[in-house]
């Protein structure tokens, strides 16, 4: 291990030396033929340890090669972790590839790129010599670790300081490094750069270091030729950021719990993508350009995003067209010597090489200036926009200096010099849509156009908008319509999305896998994979042309030339389409290869049309003809005529278009359906929700919950107003007539008609009626009035069907005529009834006018006024009373006062007009004072006459009476005095008022209306559709996928059986088939069943019928097999009736280990520390060997140990039996003694009469050192509470008082422990997975350690015989029998904390021999050697690496960086691995930021922390009464499985 | 910008701001406003018609871009490449409304 290996050139130098070797002129035939061989290793995607250990010449391997030298080799023995590290061989393989071989001198190849200042620097120098080999130029090994360093990223073999310091350098650093690779100052040798491949074998390598001595070809003289290039990546970087963009939002949608994910799809994934598209694209952008790195996204590799960019350099170098692809957009252009920039950049490199510009910071600078002065004068056309470009003036910079500094004239090395600008595409060819759209927006923006779209277009868009959206406000009678708008609109947009995302998807999809990406799985990108274009791998293309053109007899017949012209025809038309079109017709195998990849593809056809070239003619005569090929046409001529590879593309581009459009259509039609639905659901739920809020907004729900009325007039929603149609209907609709009327007289008649105000009424010439409305329309017409003013029952029906409502309201009226006449007296009276009172006289007060004359009140009546005439003012009749006495009346008993009377309006005179009418008078109010006028209108007045001057009374009566109550018939009266007139009025001259009725007809017309009443305002909410829709899956890196024909569940050790081969032997008997699975119970719980749903459980009847079983069928296969196993049954002896546990152990050579072994077996204890039940469990051992091979003293170990047992426990004998048995050698196998071993229990356990607990197999090894004292009882334990349960497996240890010692082996088993801890949480353990690991990410059964019931073993059929992996079969085959068929169910194989430990000596020895620790078990010199090495003999060969030193330490870098690989190759993403290995680096001491990731590689770069934690360990190791066993140095703490996340 | 496209645009935009029911905001306000949303919107239906050119005719338009044709030369030209300017018109501008007014 003393040689430490680097690295050798990449494969890209090597394509870049093919490169140079190409332009280096027409080659000879012997050049041709080892360009065709070296080309031929490089793109016929060999890897790059292929062409290590392919290289015939050793070149790459240098003079000390040591290709095959594993250093990360895993091993061990009959142990179950020892063969898990056999499993990862494959990676380790891998990994191996990619590292070291030592070499002390390599040819140098091109030289590193550094990132200087914000550009990239690319240093590339190209010789060119007429017709001789290139020659390469030497480096030490000291620039070349750092170029390795810088190129490749540090590997295994560097010396870690040389990896610190390469990976610690700053970006001047770097540059400064760079400068002196290229340059002279790193030796004395002059810098003549060229392939490194062009060398191959031990004349070249001389005739290069020759040649290096002065700088020229020995042969010509000729100086080198220097290319200075720059590249524009502008377009590149924005594609690259779009690209990095919707990955990111991808990674984002596909993490996280479903919730979260439905959550992010509708938000990120549906209605903001576009913004966070952008978002994360502007952030993507800034760090493109702050990185100058189109990459620096795709990969954290920086290695390989250096190669990336090397690539594009040196595509650009070629001499051949075919390396630039105008039809992507490329170009390429040289820069004339004396235009302004050509002047500049010499002018620059001059001043730098004669001491004008000091240093590289200063040349990059002004650099810099010189571009910026270029811009401005409008050469942008020649550089490009310059967002992103790479140059390689650094390193040509120093080369010219070197030159010149050994001899060259400065002029000639710039006369030599080209200088090219350019544009690239780097990346695959289907089109960023985005980016293209950006672009042109930009363009536009810029440009003085106004708009696209024309302004009578926009205007009748914007009309039709807003048509569209002012028809979500409207009445009812809209509202269906209205109700359908959100849905529509939702449908439209879902649709247009749907539309415009699942396009979307196809690019990022074909433009991913085109990349060599590689699906993680799931519908949609299988979907998406079926409308790809079919594309081949360029690795591929390269290959086939490289085997078509490299055969000895290449092109040697006719046949040839057609497959070899077909095969370029087919790779030209696949990069032309590819490149105008847009599309991907070729994949490559990582995104950082593209250029690579590229590159060697388009060397591969240029150098096929050299080769086809003077071929052509040779092609076939009828082939020829009838494609039109003539001998004298050029091959690109040619190979356009090959037009069926053009129809062959053509129908697969068809009828993936045509499968994407059908695709498209139902994404588009469900899409728009659910926006339909969620747009429609969604509206009208807010809509209701929003009414809860608004009070002038009514809505159905919030009625039905307040049950309170409508709003009048105010706004309603949909459903509202659905609900309630009657009310909202517009229109047409009639409603009741107005309660106000207009009165029309029906002419010529007493009749009239009163009209509602809303109409009015006409009269016809015939007199026929008729009514309208406001606006002048006839309701009705032509009705007949009848003479009288009265409505015919015509008329009255035809308004009754018109629903006019008619009243009738007619009347009678009386009218009043008055007359002069003269009547008689009583009918003055009667004419007079009003002014009248029918009176009844009750009484007289006495009135005594007899003799003696007594008299009182009786004739107190006279004429009042002057004189007594009775004649007053104006004529008027007066009369008094006033000379009544206060007791003047009396009658009898009764008695009135004339005065009071008078106050109070009771004293009248009533005058009577004739004796006949006396009882009804007119009636005329006393005043209080007396007095009595009689007006002259009253009737009363007409009996009264002025004679004179002296008023008489020609009248009856004229009583003053006293008012005595109203019957309601009379009024009762009781006369106080009277005055009895002539009586002499017999007529009288009287005004006559005389009254006739008559009727006077009216009619009520009531006329409803029809008018359109503006119903209640419905409203519609237009609402987003909610389409919850699936992105696309995750991609992973292609080199986490496995290989193509790799199957996961193969490993190397036991023979190598596959998941084809476990699905065959179940299928083989499908009996066998036994599915158990877990189902959710009604309350949430999982609960385990069988496949009929049965639950699972185990008792003692199911397990005996299949031992049964198992055993009859075993004998019935080979009856002589029933005697063996009963023979082995009999000399084991009876099983105790309750016996739990078997333990059985094949013990072959180990009567060294046998007495331990069964003291500490026999020490078992119970889960409270107490010595358990011996009747649990026995110890069976087979000691076992080979026919013919002497026995050695395991037997007398046995029965010594029995004998001294039995003697120290008062003649108790142990639970311990034995058997001796020599095997056949067809038979003489661990898996055959483990067989026989166990099948002997299982048919003891038979005999048994009275089992009433089912019985475990313990499998143990005889070479155990430490033994749990729970062994027993954990595996009782962890079965009988887990019936599901077919097998356990604990911890297999490792002696830590012996591993401790040394820090590569206790690290290494540390860390091995830690890692499968990790690796076979849940998640990772599905074994659909195209991830899977088989081993690490389940747990395994092992040969010891490990439990199973016997009725699993039985179900399985047993061991295999076998040498090695019988022990790993047992768990493949439980979990086959427990799976569906097709792929394992993982989950009947539980852990126990048990931790039984065995030697260390394998794992020792893998470190020793460097190779598997189990390789070569049970066999060989080996296998003995170390059973009989003492440990610390063993331990002393690998002293090397007790402790970390400066010497050892890239051994333990390189072991660091296997860690990582275990991870990486048992978790699906980079970043799951990088999770994992944090841990597992921890628990070996190293802290977080002791080490650093770069891609898949983990480099330490500090080794303070693992060291002082693996003394520390080992010193509480050493203290410790009682040491914790398990290996714990830097202090781990188990995983928390369901909080930890590693996503 | 014709009246009468400018006219329908910003009857379409005052449409869309009566919707928002934006809070009172004085006239000048209110014409920056429906200025910015005017351009926004033309910005989003240039892009769409942009989209929306079939790819054999991305190559015209960007010589069109190059050497600064007038607007009828330009939009002459997406017409003829069968770009259906009013539909798309149509439905960015539903699409605004739709984004704008938080729907």
């Amino acid at each position: 291990m003393s040689e430490q290996p680097i690295s050798p050139p990449t494969q890209q130098d090597v394509l870049a030396a093919l490169t140079a070797e190409l332009e280096a002129g027409p080659p000879d035939d012997e050049r041709r033929r080892r360009i065709q061989r070296e080309i031929g290793i490089i793109v016929g995607n060999t890897r790059l340890s292929e062409i290590v250990s392919n290289d015939p010449t050793g070149v790459w391997a240098g003079e000390e090669d040591d290709a095959n030298e594993h250093q990360t080799s895993n091993a061990d023995s009959s142990s179950a972790d020892q063969r898990a590290q056999d499993a990862h061989i494959p990676m380790a393989e891998r990994r191996q590839a990619a590292a070291p071989v030592t070499s002390r001198r390599y040819r140098r190849a091109t030289a590193p790129i550094t990132t200087i200042g914000t550009t990239p620097q690319v240093a590339r120098v190209e010789t060119r010599s007429q017709d001789g080999p290139q020659i390469p130029d030497e480096i030490s090994d000291d620039e070349l670790r750092i170029v390795a360093a810088q190129v490749n990223g540090p590997t295994q073999g560097e010396q870690p300081q040389e990896q610190q310091i390469a990976e610690e350098l700053s970006d001047d650093e770097l540059r400064i490094s760079a400068a002196q690779v290229n340059g002279p100052t790193q030796g004395t040798q002059p810098l003549v750069h060229e392939a490194a491949g062009s060398a191959r074998d031990e004349d070249s390598a001389e005739e290069a270091s020759d040649v290096a001595e002065d700088g020229t070809d020995e042969e010509d003289g000729v100086p080198p030729r220097l290319i200075l290039s720059f590249i524009d990546q502008s377009q590149d970087a924005e594609d690259a950021a779009r690209l990095a963009a919707e990955a990111r939002l991808t990674g984002e949608l596909n993490s996280g719990g479903r919730f979260r994910r439905m959550i992010r799809n509708a938000w990120k994934g549906s209605i903001a993508r576009e913004f966070y598209i952008l978002k994360y694209k502007r952030q993507a952008s800034e760090q493109i350009l702050s990185s100058q790195d189109i990459h620096v996204h795709e990969t954290a590799d920086r290695a390989g995003r250096a190669n990336a960019q090397l690539a594009t350099i040196a595509r650009f170098e070629s001499v051949y067209d075919e390396a630039v692809h105008t039809d992507a957009g490329e170009r390429k252009e040289m820069i004339a010597d004396d235009s302004e920039f050509g002047r500049g950049i010499k002018d620059l490199l001059r001043q730098y090489v004669e001491g004008g510009i000091a240093n590289p910071e200063a040349l990059e600078e002004e650099k810099n200036r010189l571009l910026s002065r270029l811009a401005e004068n409008g050469d942008m056309d020649l550089l490009g926009a310059g967002t992103v470009r790479i140059d390689n003036l650094l390193g040509i910079a120093a080369s010219v200096k070197g030159m010149v500094e050994h001899g060259q004239s400065i002029d000639d090395v710039l006369a030599g010099m080209s200088i090219y600008t350019g544009e690239a595409r780097s990346n695959v060819r289907t089109e960023v849509d985005y980016g293209r759209v950006d672009r042109m927006l930009e363009k536009l923006q810029r440009s003085k156009v106004g708009s696209l779209v024309g302004p009578e277009t926009l205007g009748l868009a914007a009309a039709a908008a807003l048509i569209a959206t002012r028809a979500g406000r409207g009445s009812l009678l809209r509202a269906s319509g209205v109700m359908l708008i959100p849905g529509v609109n939702g449908a439209v947009f879902g649709a247009i999305r749907e539309n415009k995302r699942v396009k979307e998807e196809r690019t990022q999809h074909s433009r991913e896998m085109a990349q060599g990406k590689v699906a993680e799985g799931g519908r949609r990108r299988e979907q998406m994979d079926q409308t790809r274009y079919e594309t081949v791998a360029a690795a591929d293309l390269s290959g086939s042309l490289g085997q078509l053109f490299d055969a000895e007899d290449a092109l040697s017949t006719p046949e040839q030339v057609q497959a070899a012209y077909e095969l370029l025809s087919s790779v030209e038309a696949r990069i032309r389409l590819s490149d105008q079109n847009s599309i991907d017709l070729i994949s490559y195998s990582e995104v950082t290869r593209i250029e690579e990849e590229r590159l060697a593809l388009d060397i591969a056809r240029a150098r096929a049309k050299v080769m086809l070239q003077p071929h052509l003619g040779n092609l076939p005569d009828e082939y020829r003809s009838r494609l039109g090929i003539e001998s004298s046409d050029t091959v690109d001529g040619a190979v356009g005529r090959y037009t069926s590879i053009l129809d062959t593309i053509n129908a697969d581009v068809s009828s993936k278009d045509a499968a994407f459009s059908k695709l498209k259509r139902r994404r588009v039609a469900t899409a728009a359906a659910t926006g339909f639905v969620t747009s429609e659901l969604l509206s009208l739920g807010t809509q209701e929700g929003v009414a809860f809020a608004d009070s002038s907004y009514d809505g159905l729900l919030e009625n039905m919950v307040t049950d309170g009325d409508p709003s009048e007039g105010g706004r309603q929603t949909v459903l509202q107003g659905l609900a309630n149609p009657g009310e909202n209907v517009p229109g047409e609709r009639v409603v009741a007539p107005v309660s106000t009327h207009e009165n029309y007289t029906l002419a010529d008649t007493p009749g009239s008609v009163d009209v509602s105000s809303t109409h009015s009424m006409s009269v016809n010439e015939d007199g026929t009626v008729g009514f309208r409305d406001t606006q002048g329309a006839v309701v009705i017409d032509n009705l007949a009035v009848n003479d009288d003013g009265t409505l015919p029952q015509t008329t009255l029906d035809a308004l009754n069907a018109n629903d006019i409502n008619v009243i009738d309201k007619g009347s009678f009226v009386t009218d009043e005529t008055t007359t002069t006449r003269t009547v008689p007296t009583n009918e003055f009276v009667d004419n007079h009834k009003a002014d009248t009172t029918h009176i009844r006289r009750e009484l007289w007060y006495d009135n005594d006018t007899a003799a003696p004359r007594f008299e009182k009140n009786e004739l107190g009546l006279s004429w009042g006024g002057p004189d007594n005439s009775g004649v007053g003012d104006d004529g008027v009749v007066v009369m008094s009373v006033a000379s009544m006495t206060e007791d003047g009346s009396y009658h009898g008993l009764d008695y009135t006062n004339w005065q009071q009377d008078a106050s109070r309006g009771e004293l009248k005179l009533a005058v009577s007009a004739s004796k006949d009418t006396q009882s009804d008078v007119f009636m005329l109010s006393v005043r209080p004072d007396g007095t009595i006028e009689v007006p002259k209108d009253s009737p009363a007045a007409h009996f009264f006459e002025n004679n004179d001057g002296q008023m008489t009374f020609n009248g009856a009566y004229a009583e003053v009476v006293e008012l005595n109550g109203d019957t309601g018939e009379h009024t009762s009266v009781r006369p106080l005095a009277t005055l009895v007139g002539e009586n002499s009025v017999d007529t009288i001259e009287d005004t006559v008022v005389e009254q006739t009725t008559v009727f006077v007809p009216n009619y009520e017309i009531n006329i409803p209306t029809t008018e359109i009443v503006a119903a209640r305002e419905v409203e519609s909410i237009p609402m987003p559709p909610i389409i919850p829709r699936r992105s696309l899956e995750r991609v992973l890196p292609a080199q986490k996928i496995s290989p193509a024909g790799l199957d996961p569940f193969t490993y190397a050790y036991g023979g190598g059986r596959s998941l084809e081969d476990m699905r065959k032997w179940v299928v083989a008997d499908p009996s066998r088939l036994r599915t158990r699975r877990q189902v959710e119970t009604e309350d949430g719980q999982l609960r385990w069943v069988e496949n009929d749903g049965n639950p699972v459980e185990r008792n003692v009847t199911n397990e005996r019928n299949m031992l049964n079983s198992y055993l009859e069928g075993q004998f019935t296969a080979e009856p002589q097999y029933r005697q063996y196993i009963q023979n082995i049954a009999d000399a084991l002896g009876p099983m105790g009736q309750k016996c739990r546990v078997s333990v059985n152990i094949p013990a072959w050579m180990e009567e060294k280990n046998l007495r331990n072994l069964l003291s500490q077996y026999l020490d078992q204890r119970d889960k409270d520390g107490n010595p358990l039940d011996p009747g649990l469990f026995e110890v069976n051992i087979i000691v076992n060997r080979k026919e013919g091979t002497a026995p050695d003293g395991s037997v007398g170990v046995i029965n010594q140990f029995i004998d001294q047992y039995v003697a120290s426990h008062n003649g108790q004998r142990p639970n311990v039996r034995f058997v001796d048995v020599e095997f056949k050698e067809e038979i003489a196998t661990v898996g055959y003694a483990r067989k026989v071993l166990t099948d002997a229990a299982l048919l003891r356990s038979l005999s048994r009469t009275d089992q009433d607990q089912p019985l475990y197999i313990e499998s143990e090894d005889a070479d155990l050192t430490n033994v749990d004292k729970r062994v027993i009882a954990n595996l009782i334990s962890k079965l009988d509470r887990n019936p599901h349960l077919d097998a356990v497996h604990g911890i297999e240890g490792r002696m830590p008082e012996v591993i401790k010692d040394n820090d590569l082996l206790v690290m290494r088993r540390n860390a091995w422990e830690v890692f499968l801890l990790m690796a076979r949480q849940k998640k990772f353990r599905n074994p659909n997975s195209g991830s899977w690991n088989a081993f690490a990410n389940r747990t395994i059964t092992g040969g010891w350690n490990t439990g199973y019931s016997a009725e699993a073993y039985a179900m399985i059929g047993g061991y295999e015989n076998l040498r090695a992996g019988e022990d790993l079969t047992i768990g493949e085959r439980i979990s086959m029998v427990r799976g569906d068929g097709n792929y394992p169910n993982l989950e009947t194989i539980g852990t126990v904390p048990t931790r039984t430990e065995s030697s260390p000596r394998r794992f020792i020895n893998e470190i020793i021999r460097n190779k598997s620790a189990y390789d070569g078990f049970g066999e060989g010199p080996d296998e003995q050697r170390i059973r009989d090495m003492p440990l610390t003999d063993l331990m002393s060969e690998i002293s090397d690496f007790a402790r970390i030193s400066d010497d050892n330490r890239a051994t333990f870098a390189g072991e660091a960086d296997m860690f990582y690989g275990w991870c990486l190759s048992a978790s699906p993403t980079r970043q799951d691995a990088r999770e994992m290995v944090k841990r597992v680096m921890r628990s070996a001491g190293y802290r977080e930021g002791d080490y650093t990731f770069s891609g898949d590689k983990l480099i330490v770069t500090n080794w303070d922390n693992v060291t002082t934690n693996l003394n520390a360990y080992r010193t509480q190791f050493d203290r410790a009464q009682r040491p914790n066993r398990k290996l714990i140095i830097g202090g781990w703490k188990r995983p928390d499985l369901r909080t930890t996340v590693m996503t | 910008m014709s009246m009468e496209q400018n006219d329908a645009l910003e009857e379409f935009i005052n449409d869309m701001l009566a919707q928002k029911k934006l809070p009172g905001v004085d006239e000048q306000v209110h014409t920056q406003l429906v200025s910015d949303l005017k351009n926004r919107l033309m910005d989003q239906i240039d892009r769409a018609v942009v989209e929306g050119l079939p790819s054999d005719r991305i190559d015209g338009f960007n010589e069109l871009l190059d050497k600064e044709a007038d607007d009828q030369e330009i939009q002459r030209y997406i017409v003829e490449s069968g770009v259906d300017s009013r539909r798309i018109s149509l439905e960015t501008m539903l699409r605004f409304r739709a984004l704008y007014l938080g729907e």
